[in-house]
């Protein structure tokens, strides 16, 4: 039997601003450094091609009519 | 210390906030290039910009050390690929490409340089999104079993709009909200299968066709996942919901509390 659950609730405090500086600190380093980026042509392209499945599946109506 | 001279391609909204941020470095020097006189303008009014271009290929002459492609994403790909073979280090606003072609075509090139190319998938910089990743890898709510994606935001139509490049692909609401995409394949890996559904519902000013996805994904590692894209709510909300056999976290970008 499951015991009461009490969720944690973790507080953060970063903005979008700090997102992008990170982002930008990390892209810097990379180049700088010979790092591998935080993420590459090769992984945005299987994201790219996830998207255009998604479309497809969407645009071929595949669906049981009821 | 030696300066890094930047290019930025792309003065639009998302050219601004790379531009501004940048600006902060002490590390670099910011060059800007758009072809709109009036937006290579205005980003003055937030970054110190340095030199102005109103054609890339003439910037790319002038040898700078980075470009940051923040271009409608139908030119990532001949900018990204030029930048690449003039020697520059490429960042490149997401997504990657309008089509997998042109994708393909930036990937290859990146192999044949030993420049440094990323992509701004930005929501892997998010506490909440990296706080997520790590309760995953520590089986925090034991083996995630499910999760729900939702993303919708009203104004990301209203200044694309503004911007007039909206309606140029009529998959522009997948397109546009691919960081779920990308971070769903970093916490679970690669999808193995999808199904979904679009529409254009609603009484909305702006309604390109779809302005709504639901999109059931199975991951190769069995994880199911509901993904919600809608170019509706107003305000924006983008929410992850995941359920483990050992508990659920919920947490929504925006709100800076996760829920564990």
């Amino acid at each position: 039997m499951l015991g009461e659950a009490r969720p944690e609730r973790i507080q953060l405090t970063d903005q979008r601003d700090d997102w992008f500086r990170l982002e930008h600190t990390l892209f810097l380093e990379a180049a700088e450094r010979g790092k591998p980026p935080m993420v590459s042509a090769d992984c945005a392209l299987q994201t790219l091609k996830v998207g255009r499945a998604i479309i497809e599946a969407y645009g071929r109506k595949c669906t049981v009519t009821l | 210390m030696a300066k890094k001279t930047l290019l930025i391609a792309g003065c639009g909204s998302i050219g601004h906030r790379h531009a501004r941020l940048l600006s902060e470095r002490p590390d670099v020097v910011l060059w800007g290039c758009d072809l709109n006189r009036e937006m290579l303008e205005d980003i003055r009014s937030q970054a110190t910009i340095e030199r102005q271009f109103s054609d890339y290929k003439a910037a790319l002459k002038e040898g700078p050390d980075m470009v940051w492609v923040c271009t409608p994403e139908d030119v990532h790909a001949s900018i990204a690929i030029d930048a690449l073979r003039a020697g520059a280090d490429v960042f490149c606003e997401k997504p990657l490409a309008e089509s997998i072609e042109s994708g393909q075509a930036i990937a290859d090139e990146v192999r044949q340089t030993d420049r440094t190319f990323s992509v701004g998938y930005v929501l892997r910089c998010e506490s909440g999104i990296n706080l997520i990743k790590t309760f995953i890898d520590e089986k925090r709510i034991g083996r995630v079993i499910a999760a729900e994606v939702c993303v919708g935001d009203y104004e990301t139509l209203v200044d694309y709009c503004k911007t007039d490049h909206i309606l140029r692909g009529k998959d522009k609401l997948v397109m546009d909200f691919t960081h779920e995409i990308d971070y769903l394949r970093w916490f679970f890996g690669e999808p193995a299968e999808v199904a979904a559904m679009s529409g254009c519902l609603g009484d909305f000013e702006k309604m390109p066709d779809p302005n709504i996805v639901e999109a059931i994904l199975r991951f190769e590692s069995g994880v199911l996942v509901r993904l919600h894209l809608d170019y509706m709510q107003h305000p924006g909300r983008r929410s992850i919901i995941l359920v483990g056999d050992k508990g659920r976290i919920s947490y929504s970008v925006g709100e800076n509390c996760v829920e564990v």
